[in-house]
C-alpha cells in the first residue's frame, strides 16, 4: 500500500484552509507520518487514487464537494481509513459521515493528543494482522474462536444477543458504532430511531462487563451518535 | 322617460290629437273601425314612453276622441247600433290592457337597466379596489367610486385598527345614515353618505350601498391576508439567511480556535526542557483562553440556533441513568476538590428524549455548581421519576441565588453581580431552551439550608416502561 520508500504510513489531509492543512502537516509529521495535502474534494480524490493514504483526514466543507460526496468516492474503490475533521458539531452529521464510510469522527477544535490517539487506533484497525484472536481492552480479554469472554481472568456468561453485540464491538474496537448500525446489525431493526432495546442491552453488557456501570471505561457513550468500545493497554 | 308627469299627459294629448286630426283625411277612405287600430297603435306606442297614469289617460282620451269624431253619429258621444258599443267598449278595454301590459314591460326593462348599473358600479368599484395596494388607497377609491355612483359625497371610515386611530377619507358627516363594512366577522368600518340637495336615500341604492361595503371590507380583508403572507415569506427568508449566516460564522470562528488550539498543543509537545517556566506559562494561559473563547463561541452559536427555532429535538429511546452518569463522569475532574455525590434511583424506565439536549443541560448546570461553588462544599446531583416526570435535580451549598436575580436566572445574560468571571450568562438560558424544547420544564431555587437547587422534569410519555418489562419482553 505504501508509496514512501520509509516505513512511515502516509497521511492525506483534506482540508480548504491552508492554515490547518499547515498545522495538521507540523503535528503528523512530528508523529511519525508523512503527509500529503488536498485543498478541494476533486483535488483529494485524485490524489487518494495517486498516493495510496494509510490514512484519509478529510474536511466536511469544501469549497467544490461536500465531504460526504468525497467520502461516497472514495469507498467506491479504498478501503483506507477515513477520519472526519469537520467544525460540524451536530449529530446528524456525525451519523451521516460515519454511516456513509468513515472511520471516525472529531470535531474542530481538537485536541491534538486525542487525534493522534484516534489515528493510532484506526492504523491498528486497519492491519488485519494487528487483530488477533484474543482481544484485551482493560480487564477485558475476548477470545472470538472460541466465544470466551473474560474479565479480569473470570469466564463471564453473555447471552447470544450480548455476545453478537459485543463482537461487534471488538470487531471494530476503538470505532464509533452508530445507532443505526448496531440495531440493523444485531436486531435487523430499520428503524433507527428505536434506540430502547439498544440501550437496555447496553446496560446488560456494562453491568457485566464494567467495573462500575456507571462509569463505563470500556463501552463508551458517543451521545446522540452511537456507542465505542475502548481500547486500553 | 323620467321626465315629469305633467309633461308625460300633455305629450299623450298631442298624440292623440295629432292621431285624430291625421284620421280626419284618411278615416273617409277607411272607414270608422279601421280608424280605431291606429288609435290603438297610437295608445300602444305612447305607452311604450310613458307611466301608466299618463298611459291609461291616452287610452281613455282616444277611446272618446274616436268615439266623438268618427263613430257614427259624428261629433256626439252617442252610439245608436250594438254593434258600435260593443266595439267602443272592447277598444276601451283592450286600450287599457295594452297600456298596462306595454307599462309592465317597461318598468321591468327599468329594473334590469337598474341591476345592470348596480352590477356595473358593483363591478368598477371590485376593479378599483384590487388595484389597491394599501389601505388608504382602498378608502379613497371606494369613496371616489361611491361619490360617482351616488352622486352624492360620501365618507369611508375604519374603526380604530391595529394602531388605534380611525382613519377616514373625509370629515363624516355624523347625521348622514351609515353603512357597516362587515367582513363576516367583525366590523370594520363604516360608510356615510352626504345626502346633499334634500334628496333621500331609495331602498335600492341602500342595498347597492350594502354590497358595496360587502366589498369594500372583502378588499380589506384581503388585503390584510396579503401583508400577513408576505411576513411569513419574510421571516422564512430571514431564518433561512440566519441559518446561512450561523453555518458560516460557526465555520469562521471555530476554524481559527481550532488552528490555535491546535498549534498551542503542538508546541507543548516541542517544549525543550530549557523553556523557562514562564514561558510554560504563557503557552497554558493561550491554551485556557481559547478554550474559554470556544466555549463562549459555542454557546452563543447553540442560543443563536434555539432562537431561530433551529433546534429540532430528535426523541429517541434513551436510559436516563446512563444520561446522568455520563455527565457526572465527564464533570468530575472539575468536582474533584467539591463532595460530588450522585444518587440515581433504580429501575429508572426508557424514555423518550433529546439525549443530546438534555445531555448539554444537565452539563451546563454542573459546570454552573463548579463554577458558582467553593471548594469542599456539597454538590448533589439526584435523578428519579416523580408523577410521571424524570426528574433531574442539581443542589450546592454555595452563596445561593441573589433574590433580584432568581426570577429571571434563566434569561439571557443574566449574571450574578460578584459573579466568577468566565460566563457569558447563557448556560442557563441554554438549559432552558434545550429542556424546554422537548417539553420539559427547569427551575431554581434557594435551598432551606442554603445553596441554589435546580430542576429539570421531563415528561416520561406513554411509551416508557420499567426495565424489567423490557428483559421480559426481549428474551
Amino acid at each position: 500500500m505504501k508509496t514512501s520508500p520509509s516505513e512511515r504510513p502516509l497521511a492525506l489531509v483534506i482540508d480548504d484552509e491552508p492554515q490547518m492543512r499547515r498545522l495538521l502537516r507540523v503535528c503528523l509529521e512530528m508523529n511519525g507520518y508523512e503527509v500529503a495535502e488536498a485543498g478541494t474534494g476533486a483535488e483529494g480524490a485524485e490524489r487518494a487514487a495517486l498516493c495510496q493514504p494509510d490514512i484519509v483526514l478529510l474536511d466536511l466543507g469544501l469549497p467544490d464537494m461536500e465531504g460526504h460526496a468525497v467520502l461516497k468516492r472514495l469507498r467506491e474503490w479504498s478501503q483506507a481509513p477515513v477520519m472526519v475533521v469537520s467544525v460540524r458539531q451536530r449529530e446528524a452529521e456525525k451519523i451521516a459521515a460515519l454511516d456513509g464510510g468513515a472511520n471516525d469522527y472529531i470535531t474542530k477544535p481538537f485536541g491534538t493528543g486525542e487525534l493522534l490517539a484516534r489515528l493510532r487506533v484506526l492504523q491498528r484497525y486497519k492491519q488485519p494482522s494487528g487483530r488477533p484472536e484474543v482481544f484485551h481492552s482493560g480487564a477485558l480479554s475476548v477470545n472470538l474462536a472460541a466465544r470466551i469472554v473474560k474479565v479480569g481472568g473470570e469466564i463471564v456468561k453473555l447471552t447470544a444477543t450480548e455476545h453478537a453485540l459485543l463482537v461487534l464491538f471488538v470487531q471494530n474496537a476503538g470505532r464509533v458504532l452508530t445507532h443505526g448500525y448496531l440495531l440493523r446489525e444485531i436486531w435487523n431493526a430499520r428503524d433507527p430511531e428505536q434506540t430502547g432495546i439498544l440501550r437496555v442491552y447496553m446496560g446488560y453488557l456494562r453491568e457485566k462487563l464494567e467495573a462500575d456501570p456507571s462509569k463505563p471505561q470500556l463501552l463508551l457513550t458517543e451521545p446522540g451518535v452511537g456507542y465505542r468500545l475502548a481500547m486500553l493497554d | 322617460m323620467e321626465s315629469r308627469p305633467l309633461a308625460q299627459y300633455l305629450a299623450v294629448t298631442v298624440a292623440v290629437g295629432l292621431t285624430t286630426g291625421a284620421a280626419f283625411f284618411f278615416t273617409p277612405v277607411v272607414g270608422p273601425h279601421a280608424t280605431a287600430l291606429v288609435f290603438l297603435l297610437t295608445v300602444v306606442l305612447a305607452s311604450l314612453f310613458v307611466d301608466r297614469g299618463p298611459a291609461l289617460f291616452a287610452a281613455a282620451l282616444s277611446a272618446l276622441s274616436w268615439d266623438y269624431f268618427f263613430l257614427a253619429p259624428v261629433f256626439a258621444f252617442e252610439i245608436h247600433n250594438f254593434e258600435d258599443d260593443m266595439l267602443f267598449a272592447m277598444y276601451f278595454v283592450v286600450a287599457l290592457a295594452l297600456g298596462q301590459l306595454t307599462t309592465r314591460i317597461k318598468r321591468q326593462q327599468e329594473q334590469e337597466k337598474e341591476r345592470e348599473r348596480r352590477a356595473t358600479a358593483l363591478y368598477l368599484l371590485t376593479r378599483e379596489l384590487t388595484e389597491a395596494r394599501t389601505v388608504e388607497e382602498i378608502l379613497a377609491r371606494a369613496r371616489a367610486q361611491i361619490e360617482a355612483t351616488f352622486q352624492m359625497g360620501a365618507a369611508v371610515t375604519l374603526h380604530g385598527g391595529r394602531d388605534g386611530t380611525a382613519r377616514t377619507t373625509n370629515g363624516a358627516d355624523e347625521k348622514a345614515p351609515g353603512v357597516p363594512l362587515f367582513n363576516g366577522v367583525e366590523n370594520l368600518g363604516e360608510i356615510r353618505l352626504r345626502a346633499g340637495g334634500g334628496r333621500g336615500v331609495s331602498h335600492a341604492q341602500r342595498l347597492l350601498l350594502e354590497s358595496f361595503a360587502q366589498q369594500i371590507a372583502l378588499a380589506l380583508d384581503r388585503l390584510r391576508l396579503r401583508e400577513l403572507s408576505e411576513q411569513t415569506r419574510l421571516l422564512m427568508e430571514s431564518e433561512r439567511l440566519s441559518k446561512a449566516l450561523l453555518d458560516s460564522m460557526s465555520h469562521e470562528l471555530r476554524t481559527p480556535i481550532a488552528a490555535i488550539k491546535s498549534a498551542t498543543e503542538t508546541l507543548l509537545e516541542l517544549r525543550k526542557p530549557g523553556l523557562s517556566g514562564l514561558q510554560d506559562q504563557m503557552i497554558a494561559e493561550i491554551g485556557e483562553a481559547t478554550e474559554r473563547l470556544d466555549h463562549v463561541v459555542g454557546n452563543a452559536l447553540e442560543l443563536n440556533r434555539l432562537e431561530s427555532g433551529a433546534v429540532k429535538p430528535i426523541m429517541n429511546e434513551c436510559d436516563p441513568a446512563e444520561l446522568v452518569h455520563l455527565c457526572c463522569a465527564e464533570i468530575e475532574a472539575r468536582l474533584a476538590r467539591h463532595r460530588f455525590s450522585v444518587k440515581v434511583a433504580a429501575h429508572l424506565p426508557i424514555m423518550k428524549m433529546d439525549f443530546v439536549l438534555t445531555r448539554s443541560a444537565l452539563s451546563n448546570l454542573l459546570a454552573n455548581a463548579a463554577m458558582h461553588t467553593p471548594a469542599g462544599t456539597a454538590v448533589e446531583v439526584s435523578a428519579r421519576v416523580e408523577s410521571s416526570q424524570f426528574v433531574i435535580t442539581v443542589g450546592d451549598r454555595g452563596p445561593g441565588i441573589d433574590a433580584q436575580l432568581l426570577p429571571r436566572i434563566f434569561g439571557k445574560f443574566a449574571r450574578a453581580p460578584g459573579a466568577p468571571p468566565g460566563g457569558a450568562g447563557l448556560g442557563l438560558s441554554l438549559v432552558k431552551g434545550f429542556i424546554e424544547a422537548q417539553g420539559g420544564a427547569v427551575a431554581a431555587e434557594n435551598q432551606a439550608g442554603g445553596g441554589a437547587l435546580f430542576t429539570i422534569r421531563l415528561p416520561l410519555g406513554k411509551e416508557a416502561e420499567a426495565p424489567a418489562a423490557a428483559r421480559e419482553l426481549l428474551r
